[in-house]
């Protein structure tokens, strides 16, 4: 319990993995080693017509080989950048490599870019070639467009004639086109076999030339500060990101990965490294709408999804749930809350007693169990969520079924940050511990300074931003956060540009303080009060009125309404550890000082939600500013008097006393 | 315009039912290479077109002439062998089968093997069952149904039936299709994805289609030619530019007809 936050200093990962024994120094001498070692290995699924199509390394090499030999006798040069757009499928996987081997730079673009994107992206990186997937992404560039501002553009394919051709895999609906510009995968792979007859040593020799600290990929930021940047990944960036997954995820060879986030995303750039160094399965979907059918088919080891992606997963179960029989609702909701229990206990990093235990592994034998291989879920080691945070109740079912979820921290210029060590525990209100190899500074602004193995060198062509962003080696994020714990767990507070400050300029995430208070199975909702006016952080809490009710009943708390059970002291005191657990992850100065709990709950019909379910927060603190007052001013107690609308329709007036209490 | 180009022609058919004149001596031809629309407002006559073509009804009078064959007295079972395929107006699905079986029951006209192959499922029954399957996973393929290949029909939103109803009649390799109303009932998004795949479909199959549909913007997009049929009559034929301004068709739809024959 007395742990301290070391909130600000440095913290450093072991780093010896990246040093031991010599390895291959580009991605491309991967691959020819997988082909040398294990040609007849099968590395790669996808999904066709419904049936699950296999690659081995040899036809993965044979196809790379030829596209890239195919590019070549096109007029690839070594240092030429190449724009890729389209879902995942084994032909980007396939062109990345190939485009690398021939020295080429990968460009890779969102599939639902609109094409005043793609033509920023083609234009500041000079790509040489354009490779699409299908009819709707070829449109793009054969397609007169409007920009953002209304303005009319000719094509791209006009704008930009640097782009010397289109190559496009899926044919379906380009059937009739006849633009000489457009070429298809396989004439390039056979324009390769042709090039190959003449020059047999040409792919040899250019793999041979590659050297580590080439430019393997630009992966461009996404624009929501400014424009968008190209970061410069190498290839020893992306080798040692796979490194680092592999020794911290325990992965064995030619485990399953659903190859399911975007291929422009540093994330699925990660899952390219892995594939190749990591000698990771590689599956691809059949199309994006079948990947919650292909998941089960697959039975992925490891998974990363974005937060819409596991709380559609979430949802999806819980619809079948309640179509589902009287007797599968009945077993499901009578396992669930023992599955909440012992989730929470392990997040709070308690040892269940002994009798939860038992209970939970019938739980899990007659419920979980097949829940998780109903998700396809049954062999994941380790399921991650990136790119955004995931709110605390997914996190806690995903938990409570015995799914390994955590929250990993990375950005396009240095990745992965941290990682969660299998094995180990990570707190639920962090983003786990710090990856291998990694370090991590703490700033006096809490900004979150890093240093990687894998980490870029710089923004192309933009030296300005680039000094901006790093700083003697170190990355400034640009994002708020601490570090927690001996073992040393990063904080992720907000970005800081969006966290708020106090009187005397201290900044603090008011989301990241709500959210991680959700964590309580006792706590609904919580805000918290700040702002340039304000000395301190003032918590008003809205109590979960089943699990307090509950809580009660079993302690023989007598209470008739919310507004009674809300101010008994004993609820107070049971609030009180969850908003000092909170507290240890925020810096001195941004704790919650002081807090109340809240008569009723947030309502919508009463404008203080969303339909959605969002606080409104504005509209909370001036609603409720009386008794903001009220605690700024010191008082222990506040009359309160609000008018309560019913469902009905008829509005009533109350009055309470509300009890302030200052944090221990 | 040579004949050889015709695929089907319709002469001066005539349907009553009792005293209601469907038809009146309706004449048109459906060209190899075009998609037809038929229009025309409630109760003009167009489903009953395409019923006359497919067998279920028998016209009182004229002929239809599908590759030199006169189909007036050929029964629809018999048609459909020909290569007339069919997607109708309300859906024919077997609802308690899943997508791919609906596809696979459309193939039996192409299998080959007997019952008591099937019994042993060896040789012959089983390849033919591989080719089959093939086919039909083409066209999940090709209509982008993954998503709901193995999900029961009566589970389906409507939008999806007709897609999988439209994809029934492509399983039959027709040389002709016929679609009744492909996009009723669907929202806007919908209907680009069908207008999207009837275009798709004449474009990669090369066979003439026959479209009866009620929004205007799509068959104008859409079509080569037009015939218009109003109260079971043919009153203009043509491509959709001559079709917008033709003061015939434009008196049908906006009902300024009735005002004429009131003087």
């Amino acid at each position: 319990m007395n742990r301290q936050t070391s909130q600000r200093g440095t913290l450093q990962g072991q780093s010896d993995i990246y040093s031991g024994g010599t390895h291959p120094d580009t991605l491309p001498k991967y691959l020819m080693n997988n082909v040398q070692n294990y040609p007849g290995d099968i590395t790669m699924r996808k999904k066709d017509l419904g049936i699950w199509n296999c690659y081995t390394w040899k036809e993965c090499f044979d196809v790379i080989k030829h596209f890239a030999l195919g590019l070549t006798s096109l007029g690839l040069k070594s240092g030429d950048k190449i724009i890729i757009i389209g879902d995942n499928d084994p032909q980007w996987y396939w062109s990345e490599l190939a485009v690398q081997c021939m020295g080429g730079v990968v460009v890779g673009v969102y599939i639902d870019s609109m094409p005043d994107e793609i033509r920023y992206l083609a234009e500041n990186s000079r790509s040489v070639f354009a490779i699409a997937k299908d009819q709707e992404q070829v449109d793009k560039f054969l397609s007169p467009y409007k920009d953002r501002e209304g303005n009319n553009h000719r094509p791209i394919k006009e704008e930009l004639p640097g782009i010397r051709s289109l190559i496009y895999w899926d044919d379906k609906g380009l059937w009739d086109y006849d633009d000489p510009w457009l070429i298809k995968y396989e004439d390039v792979t056979r324009l390769g076999e042709q090039f190959e007859k003449k020059h047999p040593d040409e792919f040899i020799a250019s793999v041979a030339r590659g050297k580590k600290e080439d430019t393997a990929v630009l992966c461009y930021t996404s624009g929501t500060t400014g424009i968008p940047k190209g970061v410069i990944v190498s290839h020893d960036y992306l080798i040692n990101n796979a490194i680092s997954s592999s020794y911290t995820r325990q992965l064995y060879p030619y485990e399953e990965y659903l190859s399911f986030i975007a291929p422009a995303w540093i994330a699925e750039q990660a899952g390219i490294a892995g594939w190749v160094v990591n000698l990771t399965r590689i599956n691809f979907p059949e199309s994006p709408d079948t990947v919650m059918n292909d998941l089960r088919e697959i039975g992925a080891a490891f998974l990363m999804f974005g937060p819409p992606q596991w709380e559609g997963l979430l949802k999806l179960f819980q619809v079948r749930v309640n179509d589902s029989s009287w007797l599968k609702r009945t077993v499901y909701n009578l396992c669930i809350p023992v599955g909440y229990k012992v989730a929470d206990e392990k997040m709070k990093l308690k040892h269940p007693s002994l009798f939860w235990q038992v209970l939970y592994s019938v739980c899990n034998l007659i419920c979980f169990r097949p829940m998780r291989d109903y998700l396809g879920l049954s062999h994941l080691k380790i399921g991650i969520t990136a790119g955004a945070l995931l709110g605390p109740e997914p996190l806690r079912w995903y938990r409570a079924i015995g799914v390994r979820l955590s929250q990993i921290y990375g950005l396009s210029e240095a990745n992965p940050i941290t990682l969660p060590l299998m094995g180990t525990p990570v707190k639920p209100e962090t983003v786990g511990p710090i990856s291998v190899g990694s370090q991590i500074r703490i700033t006096t602004e809490q900004e979150i300074w890093v240093k990687s193995p894998g980490q870029f060198t710089g923004y192309y062509n933009k030296p300005e931003a680039t000094a901006e962003k790093l700083v003697n080696g170190w990355v400034r994020t640009g994002d708020g956060g601490a570090i927690e714990g001996e073992d040393g767990q990063l904080v992720f507070y907000d970005r800081l540009q969006d966290m708020l400050s106090l009187k005397d300029g201290t900044k603090y995430s008011p989301t990241y303080i709500s959210n991680a208070m959700k964590f309580s199975p006792y706590i609904k909702d919580c805000i918290a009060v700040g702002g340039e006016d304000k000395d301190f952080i003032f918590g008003i809490v809205v109590i979960d009125f089943d699990s307090v009710g509950r809580w009660a009943e079993k302690n023989r708390i007598a209470y008739t309404t919310l507004a009674d059970l809300s101010q008994k002291k004993d609820v107070y005191d049971l609030i009180e550890p969850d908003i000092r657990r909170v507290n240890r992850m925020l810096p001195e100065a941004a704790r919650i000082r002081r807090y109340l709990i809240l008569y009723k709950e947030f309502d919508a019909d009463e404008g203080e939600l969303t339909r959605t379910r969002k606080v409104k927060r504005s509209f909370i603190e001036q609603r409720y500013s009386d008794l903001l007052n009220a605690a700024y001013a010191g008082l222990d107690s506040v009359e309160a008097h609000a008018r309560v609308k019913y469902r009905d329709g008829t509005e009533r007036e109350i009055s309470t006393t509300v009890n302030i209490r200052s944090v221990a | 315009m040579t004949t050889s180009d015709i695929k089907l022609s319709v002469k001066d058919v005539t349907l009553r039912f009792g005293g209601v004149n469907a038809l009146h001596e309706v004449t048109c031809d459906i060209r190899e290479n075009e998609i037809l629309a038929v229009i025309g407002p409630n109760g003009a006559g167009k489903t009953c077109l395409l019923n006359c073509i497919s067998g279920f009804y028998r016209p009182q009078k004229g002929d239809i002439i599908y590759d030199g064959v006169r189909l007036n007295n050929i029964p629809s079972y018999k048609i459909a062998q020909m290569g007339i395929g069919r997607v109708f107006q309300g859906i024919q699905l077997f609802l308690g089968l899943n997508t791919l079986d609906n596809l696979m029951a459309a193939r039996h006209m192409h299998m080959k093997h007997n019952f008591w192959e099937d019994m042993i499922y060896f040789g012959r029954a089983r390849r033919e069952e591989i080719q089959h399957r093939k086919r039909v996973e083409e066209i999940i393929d090709f209509l982008e149904m993954e998503n709901i290949r193995k999900m029961t029909v009566g589970s389906l939103p409507y939008g999806k039936r007709k897609l999988v109803d439209l994809g029934r009649a492509l399983a039959l390799e027709p040389k002709l299709l016929l679609l009744d109303e492909p996009m009723a009932g669907m929202n806007l998004e919908e209907k680009e994805d069908v207008a999207r795949f009837i275009i798709d479909i004449f474009e990669r199959w090369k066979i003439p289609i026959v479209l009866v549909e009620h929004d205007m913007d799509v068959v104008m997009d859409i079509t080569d030619r037009l015939i218009v049929l109003d109260f079971g009559r043919k009153i203009a034929e043509g491509t959709p530019a001559e079709i917008k301004t033709n003061q015939k068709v434009i008196e049908a739809y906006l009902g300024v007809a009735e005002e004429h024959q009131g003087e």
